[in-house]
């Protein structure tokens, strides 16, 4: 901290407003909409003030019976099997029509009327919004104790759908778009139960309470809470996540360090208990006694809160950031710790992956974006240029290196972060630069020996299953932001890279969609003007985002790169 | 809230997570007292500082005539709570204020105080204090009068002709050094002045992080134009590069955020309620070592209200792994996320205005 602080490289954030556009070497990102809560709820925000957090989520065409159901791993195969089975099994009342076309599909649980909700459970025939019945773009994102979700591509502000929880505030959330049976969407909420439902019944009901959805009970919220754990509010849900290519397995994590995995298949309302946890730091896997259980395991995976769990793309790893300072990458399939690695100091608050899951990053309290190495098991860099704590971090799966035809010999990531010093910062990441210092380390330190720290941070390769201790300043390679842009004028949640777009989001709950820049000789966009787009234009981008496989959302997976040259 | 019933309460909800030995109480307000009672609960849940003043205090009350000063009554009201028989409830700091104002004529009347003033004040007169019960003991004719060691040049050792002021329990707890470092651009010559600190006073920026605020503070500032610097070497005016480095990191780090700024054109000063994120660990370099210094919070004293004038102090004290909140007589545990109600309001004229003031942090035995 002796240093100077570096100034933020790139388009400097206006020091008076704030500007409506910033630039990258590929361009200028234009302010294109924003998308906020109805006014009418901003009363409610003083009751129980909620951190507003945003998910993207694709609806594909509904499936039709000739299309083909793309190739899956024979285990994964066993498992829709089973799940089929247990379907079947279910009482008639699962049951439920969709839509205008009436024809009949299983979906996982029924309705329940647990937490107090007094909501039908019959599922709306309405016809009014049959829009919402083929496929889009939305985003869903909450505020106080209501779920919103707004047309990604129309340029109203307000959003097209609320949704109220009464009983408890929704803190996350996330969007499934492979899942096959109905349920794509859950909900977190403060008194750690978890919500899944269809994001299209939602679309479809009028009303303003979720129709049609599975309620998640978490049995140990009930338990006597060690006072000096946090009480009642360590319950609470931080992240929840679909497992990918584990159709209908999600994970929950929570304040109090433990991660409990569901099966939306099985009944959200059973008894369950799992051994107390002795010693907070320590991790602990528990599997469910019974087979009717769910959650189906706990993970207690450190002591105080679980900030932000996300998975590799193809499902295989599982990293966790917590109040610890420790990010942990886990083997999901195994149980077991692969590696992990303290940030300077403080917190870690969020974490994501790169879209070949060679790469994570976190970010936290001590206002650093950190680098890590899935291969080396290590961090490899250290973002500066955050003037107060990083809220999110993410690759963008859409960027490519402008030499693209060198693309094997030199690797270059783009990634984004934004903080609650209401900025948004895009940094280059050119593996061959940062890995040159790491072969040569400092020898002018005087403690430099072979039992030193030093020693320890130059091994090759940590082993597996330890985590790393925090490293010193001078040790770690710094990145500097290749962007540094005040996009809000609230401190920021939330950071989605789409197709056409980067989407920001403030912890009050406005939305800001920053258009990407328009390559005219690309045939990738279907409009080059400059000028708004009609509904015409926006019908066609609809198509071009629907077309792409999986959400931007870091918990999924990630498209290729498209090439804009 | 019934002094009665709030104790037992707190020892309700603690439960047998309470600690062995430890004691909650709350501290009366004599009117506008709250400067003192937040300040006084922030040092005494200090536990190096607190247990230190009292085998002080017991070591050296064998002498029957020693004259009241603040830090007896200090000693007092903290061995009255640690001695307390009960394990919550209320003290009446009496004597203590009334020495207190006895001593500065800045905390005589009934007005609201600044409670870094007071903080500052308070560490001083009990260096002074001690400084001279540390002359004493030597009983020798030819001590000179001590200068003030805090915030102020320090002569090194090396120059030969002042020797070192005794170390005193403050210092051992609060002090740091800071260098100055001046470099001139022409002829690179660096310049270098020791100063040190008994806690640090920051600018604050809205929406930003006490990191960045101690970045800022060690920033690199450009003497050009009308400020150049004088170069002895150059023997002229010249451009130079002035910063300020942490020579020597303090066990208790005590972070004050300078909220209230004059403002020429009111004529008075106005409070910044701007959003400085504070860690619940933190860390230094320092330049005479070559590992960072780590820090845990374990205090926070809050401004409550919209002016300097005006308002309330309350603070937040960590203790044996879980937070309490101090309201003056009130005492209740709080949840650690509470302490993100503090941080200040990214809107200006927003309804919050309980903001954090002056951060403590404790320095973590080993370096990591």
């Amino acid at each position: 901290m002796a240093s100077a602080a570096g100034s933020a490289g790139g388009a400097g954030a206006g020091s008076g407003g704030l500007k409506t556009y910033f630039k990258t070497p590929e361009g200028r990102h234009k302010l294109q909409y924003e998308k906020t809560h109805s006014p009418a709820v901003v009363h409610y925000s003083h009751s129980g003030k909620t951190v507003s957090q945003m998910t993207v989520a694709y609806l594909k065409e509904k499936p039709a019976g000739q299309g083909s159901t793309p190739s899956t791993p024979s285990a994964g195969s066993g498992m829709r099997s089973a799940a089929a089975r247990l379907l079947g099994t279910g009482n008639g009342s699962r049951a439920l029509s969709f839509g205008s076309n009436g024809t009949s599909r299983a979906v996982s649980g029924s309705s329940r009327m647990g937490g107090g909700i007094g909501v039908s459970t019959s599922a709306s025939g309405s016809q009014g919004m049959a829009n919402y019945d083929g496929k889009g773009a939305y985003i869903i994102f909450n505020t106080a104790d209501t779920l919103f979700i707004s047309d990604l591509n129309s340029h109203d502000k307000d959003p097209i759908k609320s949704i109220h929880f009464s009983s408890s505030n929704p803190l996350c959330h996330a969007f499934d778009p492979e899942a096959k049976d109905g349920h794509d969407l859950l909900v977190g909420v403060f008194s750690g139960d978890v919500y899944s439902m269809s994001l299209r019944q939602q679309l479809q009901d009028p009303g303003k309470k979720p129709v049609s959805y599975q309620h998640f009970v978490n049995r140990d919220k009930d338990k006597d809470k060690d006072p000096s754990q946090g009480g009642a509010a360590s319950s609470r849900s931080t992240c929840v996540a679909w497992v990918p290519e584990r159709e209908g397995i999600f994970v929950v994590s929570h304040a109090d360090g433990n991660l409990y995995v569901y099966d939306k298949c099985k009944d959200g309302n059973t008894d369950w208990t799992f051994p107390t946890v002795k010693d907070q730091s320590q991790v602990l896997i528990s599997h469910a006694k019974s087979s009717k259980s769910n959650p189906i395991a706990r993970w207690h995976i450190c002591q105080g809160a679980i900030n932000d769990i996300s998975f590799s793309p193809d499902g295989a790893y599982l990293a966790t950031v917590g109040r610890d300072g420790h990010l942990r990458v886990f083997d999901f399939a195994k149980e077991q710790l692969i590696f992990g690695g303290k940030s300077y100091y403080g917190a870690l608050l969020c974490c994501s992956w790169s879209a070949d899951g060679k790469y994570l990053l976190s970010g936290g309290e001590d206002d650093l974006v950190q680098v890590w190495s899935m291969d080396d098991r290590k961090i490899v860099a250290w973002g500066e240029g955050h003037n107060s704590w990083v809220s999110a971090v993410s690759f963008d799966p859409y960027w490519s290196p402008p030499n693209s035809d060198e693309t094997e010999e030199n690797v270059m990531y783009r990634f984004g972060s934004i903080g609650q010093d209401t900025q948004l910062l895009l940094w280059d990441l050119a593996l061959e630069e940062i890995a040159v210092p790491l072969r040569h380390p400092s020898g002018g330190s005087p403690t430099f020996s072979s039992g030193s720290p030093s020693a320890q941070w130059d091994n090759a390769c940590p082993p597996a299953g330890v985590l790393q201790p925090s490293p010193r300043m001078r040790d770690v390679p710094k990145l500097s932001p290749l962007v540094a842009h005040r996009v809000h004028v609230d401190p920021l949640s939330g950071l989605e890279f789409t197709s056409e777009s980067i989407l920001t989001i403030c912890r009050e709950g406005l939305i800001k969609i920053w258009a990407r820049p328009i390559h005219s000789e690309s045939n990738q966009q279907p409009d080059s003007s400059e000028q708004v787009v009609g509904n015409a234009t926006a019908k066609d981008k609809m198509l071009t985002s629907s077309n792409k496989a999986g959400a931007s959302s870091p918990s999924f997976k990630q498209p290729p790169p498209v090439l804009f040259t | 809230m019934v002094m009665g019933a709030s104790g037992s309460k707190l020892e309700k909800a603690l439960g047998d997570q309470f600690p062995e030995g430890e004691r909650y109480f709350g501290l009366e307000n004599f009117g506008n007292t709250c400067y003192c009672n937040s300040v006084l609960q922030a040092l005494y849940f200090c536990i190096p500082f607190r247990e230190q003043l009292l085998e002080y205090y017991a070591n050296n009350k064998t002498p029957g005539d020693v004259e009241e000063n603040l830090l007896t009554c200090l000693a007092d009201l903290f061995m009255q709570i640690s001695q307390a028989k009960k394990k919550t409830g209320v003290i009446a700091p009496k004597r203590f204020v009334q020495r207190v104002k006895k001593q500065n004529e800045l905390f005589r009347s009934y007005m609201h105080q600044d409670a870094h003033e007071f903080l500052n004040f308070l560490l001083n007169e009990l260096v002074d204090i001690l400084e001279k019960e540390s002359s004493a003991a030597k009983d020798s004719p030819q001590s000179s009068s001590p200068e003030k060691a805090p915030n102020g040049p320090v002569q090194p050792l090396a120059n030969g002709v002042k020797k070192e002021p005794p170390v005193t329990l403050v210092h051992k707890n609060f002090q740091g050094i800071l260098t100055n470092e001046t470099r001139c651009l022409r002829c690179e010559t660096v310049t270098a002045r020791d100063e040190t600190f008994l806690d640090l006073s920051v600018d604050i920026e809205q929406n930003s992080s006490i990191t960045s605020c101690l970045k800022n503070f060690c920033s690199t500032e450009t003497l050009n134009a009308e400020d150049k610097f004088f170069c002895d070497k150059c023997c002229s005016l010249q451009e130079a590069q002035k910063r300020m480095k942490i020579k020597k990191a303090p066990h208790i780090l005590v972070i004050h955020l300078k909220r209230f700024k004059y403002i020429e054109q009111l004529g008075r000063y106005k409070k910044l309620s701007y959003r400085v994120v504070f860690p619940m660990e933190l860390k230094l370099s320092n330049t005479s070592d070559d590992v960072d210094t780590e820090y845990s919070l374990f205090a926070v004293v809050v401004h409550v209200g919209s002016g300097p004038n005006h308002g309330h102090y309350v603070s937040l004290v960590k203790s044996h792994n879980h937070w309490l909140f101090f309201d003056d007589e009130n005492v209740e545990m709080v949840e650690e996320q509470t302490l993100q109600t503090f941080f200040g309001s990214s809107h200006e004229y927003s309804g919050n205005t309980d903001h954090g003031y002056i951060l403590f942090y404790e320095g973590l035995g080993g370096k990591s």
